[in-house]
């Protein structure tokens, strides 16, 4: 089960998702931190990192002192799963009720409503 | 197994006795000591209560030899006490361990004849069991208390995910000095912040509504219980609790601990945090305490508070706190050894009663005198110096001290000059503008410190210091950026500790005593009168730049050097560290002031010629005003060893000068390029201070390698590793190479180096095939056709080429790149083109040995190499890039070449052979190409024609051979400064073994417009 991530936490995983390496630095993510206008202490670094690894986001894989981060769940996957777990609490499983409620609360910009149109027309032929 | 009862009980009483003893002092004390002292203490009482050491004659085997026999007489056979009777006079403590013995077997015998005295003598014979038991089930429940608890305090946690508490945690950490990192949990069920993790911190708040610095005292708290390893300390009291868990003193002492505990962490927060924060920090115990009381948090855990009575005393004792007073550090000290002797005095029974268990405990904890080191190695250095036994390691002193004077000597930015007082008494002759000079105890505990009342110490005046001349008993001196001569010593334990100094000591003839000596850095001169009679003599170089001097007498083994003389009973042992020069002497070797050549002659090396001044060392320390000095705002006398070159002066003046002073030197240093003296500066410096971190970024950004690499011997890991991160972001090989070096991680490097190379290759070799070049080796081909020549140049100055030949080869091409070094196409090479890459005829002779050179030249190997013979005395590997190279000089320029063949067939070893003299002019091009069949250094050149012994040589190349590679010397330079045109002779020198076969050409590019 994916669980759940602090603000910090995803903050931090965005910059590592946002990475185009496979591998990520300790001081990429630092500068990473820093560039979003949120800089923080290495120790909080350090902290958080282990927090992510223990809730199986992140794999550190030691090479001398430094550590190479690796996202073991991708951005799309925790999105789906975050998304399902909105969906399970505000719209108890029904997407009809989110899609309404994104159309109806005037939610989209008019492009992704024509988008939104399209997907799901392409997803219909998939059926 | 009842003797090791026997035994721990003993250690019970007597540990018992101690807490009595230390509980009664504190009530009369508590207020005047340190309460880290209060704290720590206790070590020694839980050492005696866990530890079966003891000095032979100690109080309470003595008493035990009675209780032991009464207990034998009452116990087990009251009726066989006659027969042993007699015997236990003589030897009472041997004769009592036979009497356990004899009495156990005739309890046996006799046993089923009396029931009740049976159960009696079993009951005696197992109660070690019974104690064992309730040990042991005490301690599982403790562990099983503080698991629950743990698994308590786990259940309910959420991790903080506050960034800024997170940040401010970190800093907090920093302070506090802790290195791992800090995780931070709240847990709503605990009443009061906690600290858990015996090797990971986590610190555990109730709630996270804290103010900011209500925050930093908690946490400042909770960290410095972790950095003090307070939970290893709680849990040895925990496990003697246990185990004496019949003696209810050891209760007593367990909560005592408990409190001092906490009471030293609070005044090491306002320690750290300052006195006038105490008001602040009552408050946020108070805080704290409004909700007390969900779970027992005592065992095992490191709680903010622990109850009501315990606070009312830390807000008392917190308000009181004010930092302890030099007299009370003095009292602490004596206090401690008091205790320390105590605890080794009061002794626990063992020795003779059961001599085979003794001589086990004896082994677990060795004899008398070190029982006290091992007491003090855990007591905190609340005095802040030192003693004896810190420098030498506990050795032991070849006299007593007890009943002499004790001196203490402190010199800091100071000259002393140390003389014998005639009325015996000890005074000062000083400039008191400039000095402060204090002398307390005029009894026999004298206290002599010497310091500097003006920031800007100048030594313009040596003090004389008037010293009782007798015999001493502890004598420490301590030295510290300063001079001090001392000749005076006769009898005495000298402790040493000399930092950034120049210290004069002279052992006077019939010195007894001892004398460990730390030096660090400076200079330093022991001359023993006595030509080191008596004397076993260490002296232990641990240091990096600089010498020791001594005579040939010593002994070397490794970095230690010893030598012994008759019993050796006195002691000597000097330890250099840091850099400086050290002479040792005898006093044959030195008739002070005449100083042995050696070091005159480190004196002339160091300053370039200038002569020996017989007197330096007592003039150094004299200021002259030097107003002919050509840098304003130098300090004259650092202005002198600058320029005189002497590095260990320079250093011991840099370490003397403020930061802002400090800053203008080492501009200086840099912009002189004197990286000898940029060394020595650095050392007087702090780790990561601000002067490194702001060269540091000067040097990077100069590409000055050189300079950093020594900046970077005086950085932290952590400085390192950003800056590796930087230079590997950068992709800055040089600097790379430097900072794994300095971080011993060289292996990384290397591989980081192969791999990259490989990678640009294959990169390479794709690049090359895209535009329709095959490669296979080291051949090219081009549209099928072998190349001869090869010529790739790219890089926005040109700067970059590969250029390889083959002279299989029927085609020369060159490949063509646009501005931003891609491939735009590959063209043949016109004969032109190859002229003015070459010259015209010798070209084809040219080529057999040319294909030698390697191949692909992608670090620009030859272009360094050239510049490293352009510009003399430019250090190898300095990236000063000028835009100058062979290819730009190439464009537009003829050379009308000139070769001259070489075909050898023996050079002798350290024979010169002539090749001809040659005009030469700015611009000319040398290509040197020969090859050499044996021999293993061969070195081409050339020299002014009437320099026959080749003491200047110009555009000189030597070659070593290489493990299983061919002599080869291959070279291409240009002429120019700081070789003037004119006529030079051309030589090949053979260096080491005779060369045979020496074949292959050296070539002349005249350039056109010299004709």
């Amino acid at each position: 089960m994916v669980q759940q991530l602090s603000d910090a936490e995803l903050e931090i995983m965005k910059i590592v998702w946002g990475n185009p390496q496979e591998v990520t630095l300790f001081s990429y993510i630092m500068d990473g931190m820093a560039s979003r206008g949120r800089p923080c202490q290495k120790n909080t670094l350090i902290v958080l990192l282990s927090r992510l690894m223990n809730k199986g986001f992140l794999d550190a894989r030691k090479i001398g002192r430094r550590n190479e981060y690796t996202t073991l769940i991708s951005e799309t996957e925790y999105q789906t799963t975050q998304t399902k777990n909105f969906l399970d609490k505000i719209y108890e499983g029904s997407a009809k009720g989110l899609v309404s409620n994104l159309i109806m609360g005037d939610l989209l910009a008019d492009g992704e409503y024509e988008e939104l149109k399209r997907l799901l027309e392409k997803g219909k032929e998939k059926r | 197994m009842n003797e090791i009862f026997k035994i721990f009980l003993s250690m019970s009483v007597s540990g018992g006795l101690l807490i009595l003893a230390l509980l009664l002092g504190k009530r009369f004390l508590k207020d005047k000591l340190s309460r880290q002292w209060q704290y720590y203490i206790w070590l020694v009482v839980i050492l005696r209560l866990l530890l079966p050491f003891g000095s032979e004659t100690n109080l309470l085997g003595k008493t035990y030899e009675a209780v032991d026999q009464a207990i034998t007489r009452a116990a087990p056979l009251p009726a066989q006490l006659p027969q042993n009777m007699p015997e236990n006079l003589p030897a009472p403590a041997v004769r009592s361990g036979q009497n356990i013995e004899n009495g156990n077997t005739s309890a046996e015998e006799t046993s089923t004849f009396r029931p009740l005295q049976d159960m009696g003598a079993l009951l005696t014979e197992h109660v070690w069991l019974i104690w064992l038991v309730a040990a042991a089930g005490l301690l599982m429940r403790k562990v099983t208390i503080y698991q629950g608890f743990t698994r308590y305090i786990k259940a309910g946690v959420t991790p903080v995910s506050d960034m800024e508490m997170l940040d401010r945690l970190s800093v907090i950490a920093e302070e506090a000095g802790v290195k791992k990192p800090v995780e931070l949990y709240v847990n709503p069920l605990i009443s009061s912040p906690l600290l858990t993790g015996f090797f990971r911190p986590c610190i555990v708040l109730p709630g996270t509504e804290y103010g900011k610095t209500e925050f930093r005292y908690i946490v400042l708290h909770e960290l410095i219980h972790y950095k003090r390893r307070d939970m290893f300390y709680k849990w040895l009291v925990q496990l003697t609790v246990c185990l004496h868990w019949f003696n209810p003193l050891v209760h007593l002492m367990s909560r005592e601990i408990t409190k001092a505990c906490e009471f030293s962490c609070d005044e090491a927060v306002l320690a750290k945090t300052g006195g006038d924060s105490a008001r602040d920090y009552g408050k946020t115990l108070l805080d704290a305490m409004a909700a007390v009381g969900k779970y027992r948090e005592n065992t095992g855990a490191v709680t903010l508070n622990e109850n009501k009575q315990l606070l009312k005393e830390r807000l008392g004792a917190i308000m009181k706190f004010t930092k302890p007073s030099k007299a009370v550090r003095m009292a602490t000290a004596a206090l401690t050894l008091c205790v320390v002797l105590g605890a080794a005095f009061v002794g626990v029974y063992t020795m003779g009663t059961a001599a085979g268990i003794a001589q086990a405990a004896r082994a677990a904890s060795p004899g008398t005198p070190p029982d006290s080191a091992a007491g003090e190695a855990f007591m905190p250095d609340e005095t802040g110096g030192f003693s004896l036994s810190d420098i030498t390691g506990g050795f032991l002193l070849p006299f007593d001290p007890a009943g002499r004077p004790t001196l203490s000597l402190s010199v800091s930015s100071a000259a002393v000059n140390v003389l014998p007082a005639a009325d015996g008494k000890i005074s000062a002759e000083y400039n008191s503008d400039v000095y402060a000079v204090a002398i307390d105890g005029q009894g026999s505990d004298w206290n002599v410190s010497v310091s500097c009342k003006t920031g800007t110490n100048t030594n313009d005046e040596t003090i004389r210091l008037y010293l009782p001349d007798v015999d001493y008993g502890n004598v420490s001196i301590s030295v510290y950026s300063g001079h001090l001569t001392c000749g005076m010593i006769r009898s005495g334990n000298i402790a040493g500790s000399f930092r950034m100094a120049s210290v004069f000591l002279k052992l006077p003839e019939d010195f007894s005593g001892a004398l460990a000596a730390t030096v660090d850095s400076g200079y330093f001169q022991l001359i023993s009168e006595d030509d080191f009679r008596n004397t076993t003599t260490t002296i232990i170089d641990e240091g990096d730049w600089g010498e020791i001097y001594k005579p040939e007498i010593f002994q070397e083994n490794g970095n230690t050097f010893t030598y012994t003389e008759g019993a050796g009973a006195n002691m000597i042992q000097v330890r250099r560290k840091g850099s400086g020069v050290m002479g040792i002497y005898t006093l044959d070797a030195l008739d002070s002031p005449d100083f042995p050549d050696e070091w005159k002659e480190l004196w002339q090396n160091e300053g370039q010629g200038i002569p020996w001044a017989e007197d330096w060392w007592q003039n150094a320390w004299k200021e002259e005003e030097a107003s002919d000095s050509k840098y304003g705002g130098f300090s004259s006398e650092a202005e002198r060893c600058y320029e005189a070159g002497s590095l260990p002066l320079f250093q011991i003046e840099f370490s003397r000068m403020d930061q802002e002073e400090q800053d203008k030197w080492l501009d200086r240093i840099y912009a002189d390029n004197k990286l000898g003296f940029w060394g020595t500066a650095m050392g007087c410096l702090e780790e990561d201070c601000a002067l490194i971190r702001r060269y540091a970024e000067k040097c990077y950004e100069d590409g000055s390698i050189a300079w950093f690499s020594v900046l970077a011997m005086y950085m932290s890991e952590e400085t390192l590793e950003e800056w590796l991160d930087k230079a590997l972001e950068d992709g800055n090989w040089g600097f790379q190479s430097v900072l794994y070096n300095t971080m011993g991680r060289g292996d990384e490097l290397d591989e980081r180096k192969e791999k990259q190379e490989k990678e640009w290759e294959e990169a390479q070799k794709a690049e090359y095939e895209a535009a329709g070049i095959a490669m296979d080796g080291k051949n090219y081909y081009y549209q099928g056709q072998l190349v001869n020549i090869f010529l790739d140049i790219r890089g926005a100055d040109k700067s970059f080429y590969t250029l390889d030949m083959n002279p299989a080869g029927i085609v020369n091409i060159r490949v063509i790149r646009d501005e931003n070094d891609q491939i735009t196409g590959v063209s043949y090479m016109t004969d032109a083109e190859v002229t003015e890459l070459f010259g015209e005829d010798d070209r084809e002779e040219d080529d057999k040995k040319d294909d030698r050179e390697d191949g692909e030249d992608k670090d620009g190997d030859a272009k360094d190499r050239e510049h490293d013979d352009d510009d003399e005395g430019e250090e190898d590997g300095g990236d000063a890039d000028d835009a100058d190279n062979g290819q730009n000089a190439g464009g537009g320029r003829t050379w009308y070449p000139k070769m001259i063949p070489v075909n050898l067939e023996t050079v002798a070893d350290g024979e010169v052979v002539w090749l001809g003299e040659y005009t030469l002019s700015e611009g000319d091009r040398f290509w040197y190409a020969v090859h050499a069949e044996t021999g293993n250094c061969m070195q081409v050149g050339f020299a002014e024609p009437e320099d026959e012994l080749l003491n200047t040589v110009y555009y000189f190349v030597s070659n070593q051979r290489q493990e299983g590679e061919s002599l080869d010397c291959v070279a291409s330079m240009k002429f120019g400064p700081p070789a003037k045109p004119g006529t030079y002779k051309l030589f090949l020198r053979a260096k080491d073994g005779d060369l045979e076969n020496v074949t292959g050409s050296i070539s002349i590019g005249y350039v056109a417009d010299a004709f």
